[in-house]
């Protein structure tokens, strides 16, 4: 359906009850025969408005091709008209087409017309315009991560030194994410805490301050004073951190566990992880080592 | 225009011969002018062969207002005083005592417009009616109080006359020259259609032979025009070498979009129209919001620049167009004005959706260029560009942009 908007000028004062447009496919001239353009339909038409002359609507039913407006007949002084038509259906192929126009005294277009006037227009194929936006994911992990650059990071490995069961042990890594995928994403941490052969340095199932003389090893996503370690996250992205793991000054893990999630398309995002350590006295000796894996899920 | 060859020269002695000699054997025949001469190089050269009294009551075809170019040379150097040029319908002979009227003409005025040429003088027009009327006169006299010799072709020009009505007619003008002006009031008798035999102080004559003719109608109808062609090459002359208008917005071996780079893509229109007062071409987005879109136009994930021209910034999602060219190209005629709105031959672009009734979202899209009058294949380049954003949703992103002419004829 298209509007059309049809607009001519009335050079002399005469009485118009009727004004009729007939689409032709051949000719715009008013003597030759007019052959109706395949696919063209008026019968939806509308009138939305009228603009320098009043009074009209579209008269139906006429043949598809013609579009009649008429009104009660009354004298015109003359000058310029249009009329915006909407639900007009358009022909089906390209090229060019022609209206007849032609005013009547009558209210019906019977009789001789007054004036006359043909006009062309051109139906053509629209310019299609595409692109293709490609998934995309950006992820990366490391000790230190400049600005938001997966390519510019140092080092995956932290060693925490001596365990003391009289301060926390600390370390920290970052994660930069980004993308474009329409449905979300989410951080999973996965691997297991602590251990040196069966000696285990258990994990905070649930979030826990640091509490020094007591085995305990724990993570969050926040800058936290006890003890000091970490940063908040950075960013335009608008990833949200487990609450489990947002929490500043406490800590905990559980792998598995999804400690990042966003419900849309994510810009960079830097996320600090902050971990620490404390041992009991009870603690057995021994070399204490884990592996974390970072896994970052797209939605799309 | 027929040009009579009879002509009489005879002398009086030799004439008078002539009857002592024949008169018991046959009558005389043919008229008999003392001292005459035939006039040469004569014509009547006229504006307008049409008939009169047709469907053409104004202008060439008419046979309405024609002017008439009476040339001749007399060939007897002899004073001239006065000219008549009485048009028949019968015969160009000199002396022939009838002269019917051709039906409808006419000199147009009882005294006549007429210039004379060639010869010193003052001369005046006046007529007779004969067989016409006053207002229409059938006999034109022409009057010089002070009688001159000829300097070489003498010419005529008697405008406002009124061709015979009748078409593909043959009529005929009389010419004789007299030496005073009194010798031709006085001798060239005119009784309705019917002359005197011969004129005492004329000199020299001839006749000249016109024709009417059927005008020839010439009627060509031009209809209105207008031709606007899409595609992504850009077409030569009559929209020749189209091809489908349909671009894709990317780069690399997969021809994608993302937040490296500006992608940017051309389509070209090409309008041809004899619109008196020229076309506008409007772009119409088929996205509601202006951009490009994957869900059909209800969101622009890829949204429109704006109103205003400016450069865009990659890993900034936006969607915009500019237009370059506007000239016809080889064969065509005309250009055509780009809007300023997008009008750029560097790196800036705008897509509009705010402007009221003049956006390519509104009802009727928004102006891209127009022309002044009428133009032959002119051509308008759209660069389409775009650009997306990290954060821009995975997928295939599309708009139809629909460009329509509208001529103003």
């Amino acid at each position: 359906m298209s509007n059309y908007q049809l607009g001519f000028t009335i050079t002399s004062p005469q009485t118009i009850g009727s004004i009729e447009l007939m689409f032709c496919a051949n000719s715009p001239l008013q003597d030759d025969p007019c052959v109706p353009p395949n696919g063209l339909s008026v019968n939806g038409a509308n009138l939305v408005s009228q603009t320098g002359i009043t009074g009209f609507n579209v008269v139906k039913p006429s043949p598809a091709h013609i579009l009649v407006l008429g009104r009660t007949p009354s004298l015109f002084a003359g000058g310029a008209v249009s009329f915006d038509i909407s639900g007009i259906v358009n022909p089906t192929g390209p090229g060019t087409y022609y209206g007849r126009i032609q005013t009547f005294p009558s209210p019906d277009v019977s009789g001789v017309a007054n004036d006359f006037g043909g006009l062309a227009f051109s139906i053509g194929n629209a310019a299609q315009v595409s692109a293709t936006v490609p998934p995309y994911l950006l992820f990366c992990t490391s000790l230190a991560i400049s600005d938001y650059d997966c390519a510019k990071t140092s080092g995956n490995y932290t060693n925490f030194g001596n365990f003391s069961p009289t301060k926390a042990s600390i370390g920290q890594s970052e994660m930069v994410s980004a993308t474009n995928a329409g449905s979300g994403f989410t951080i999973q941490a996965s691997g297991p805490t602590l251990t040196s052969g069966n000696n285990v340095i258990p994990a905070l199932s649930v979030p826990d301050v640091s509490r020094p003389g007591t085995s305990q090893f724990g993570i969050n996503l926040r800058a936290n004073i006890d003890p000091a370690v970490g940063v908040d996250p950075q960013g335009p992205g608008g990833g949200v951190v487990n609450p489990s793991y947002n929490i500043p000054n406490e800590y905990v893990y559980n792998s598995g566990d999804v400690i990042v999630s966003f419900n849309g398309p994510e810009d960079y995002r830097k996320f600090t992880v902050s971990y620490i350590v404390n041992i009991a006295k009870s603690q057995p000796v021994g070399v204490y080592a884990t592996t974390l894996s970072y896994i970052a899920l797209a939605n799309f | 225009m027929k040009v009579n060859l009879h002509g009489f020269r005879r002398s009086s002695y030799g004439l008078l011969a002539v009857v002592v000699t024949t008169v018991t054997s046959f009558s005389v025949l043919l008229p008999q002018f003392a001292s005459a001469g035939q006039v040469t190089s004569r014509s009547v050269q006229m504006s307008d062969s049409a008939p009169s009294g047709g469907s053409i009551t104004s202008g060439v075809g008419s046979g309405a207002n024609v002017s008439y170019n009476i040339t001749f040379t007399a060939p007897t150097s002899a004073t001239v005083g006065g000219i008549v040029v009485d048009i028949c319908d019968s015969t160009p002979l000199i002396g022939d005592t009838s002269c019917t009227l051709p039906t409808g003409f006419g000199w147009g005025n009882a005294t006549p417009a007429a210039t004379v040429t060639g010869i010193t003088g003052t001369w005046t027009a006046s007529s007779s009616a004969g067989g016409g009327t006053a207002g229409q006169p059938q006999v034109l006299f022409l009057s010089d109080s002070a009688p001159a010799i000829p300097g070489g072709a003498v010419n005529i020009v008697v405008t406002g006359v009124n061709n015979p009505s009748t078409t593909n007619h043959t009529f005929y003008a009389r010419i004789v020259t007299f030496n005073t002006a009194a010798n031709m009031t006085s001798n060239y008798t005119v009784t309705g259609t019917t002359r005197a035999a011969s004129f005492a102080g004329s000199i020299d004559n001839g006749g000249v032979a016109m024709s009417t003719a059927t005008p020839i109608s010439i009627t060509a109808r031009v209809m209105e025009s207008l031709s606007l062609c899409t595609s992504a090459a850009a077409p030569t002359a009559n929209c020749a070498g189209v091809t489908a208008p349909s671009i894709i917005l990317g780069h690399g071996a997969n021809n994608v979009l993302d937040a490296s780079a500006i992608d940017t893509k051309s389509v070209y229109s090409q309008l041809s129209t004899n619109a008196a007062s020229g076309a506008i071409i409007r772009m119409h987005a088929s996205s509601t919001c202006g951009g490009l879109s994957k869900d059909g136009g209800a969101t622009c994930p890829i949204p429109a620049f704006g109103a205003v021209l400016g450069t865009f910034t990659a890993g900034t999602a936006d969607f915009g167009v500019q237009t370059q060219g506007g000239t016809a190209v080889a064969g065509g005629s005309g250009s055509a004005t780009l809007n300023a709105k997008y009008a750029n031959a560097a790196s800036s672009y705008a897509m509009d959706i705010t402007t009221a009734n003049n956006n390519v979202t509104a009802t009727y899209g928004d102006s891209m260029a127009s022309t002044a009058g009428a133009v032959n294949s002119v051509n308008v380049q759209y660069v389409f560009a775009a650009t997306a954003a990290n954060t821009t949703p995975a997928g295939i992103y599309t708009v139809n942009e629909s460009l329509i002419a509208t001529g103003t004829f």
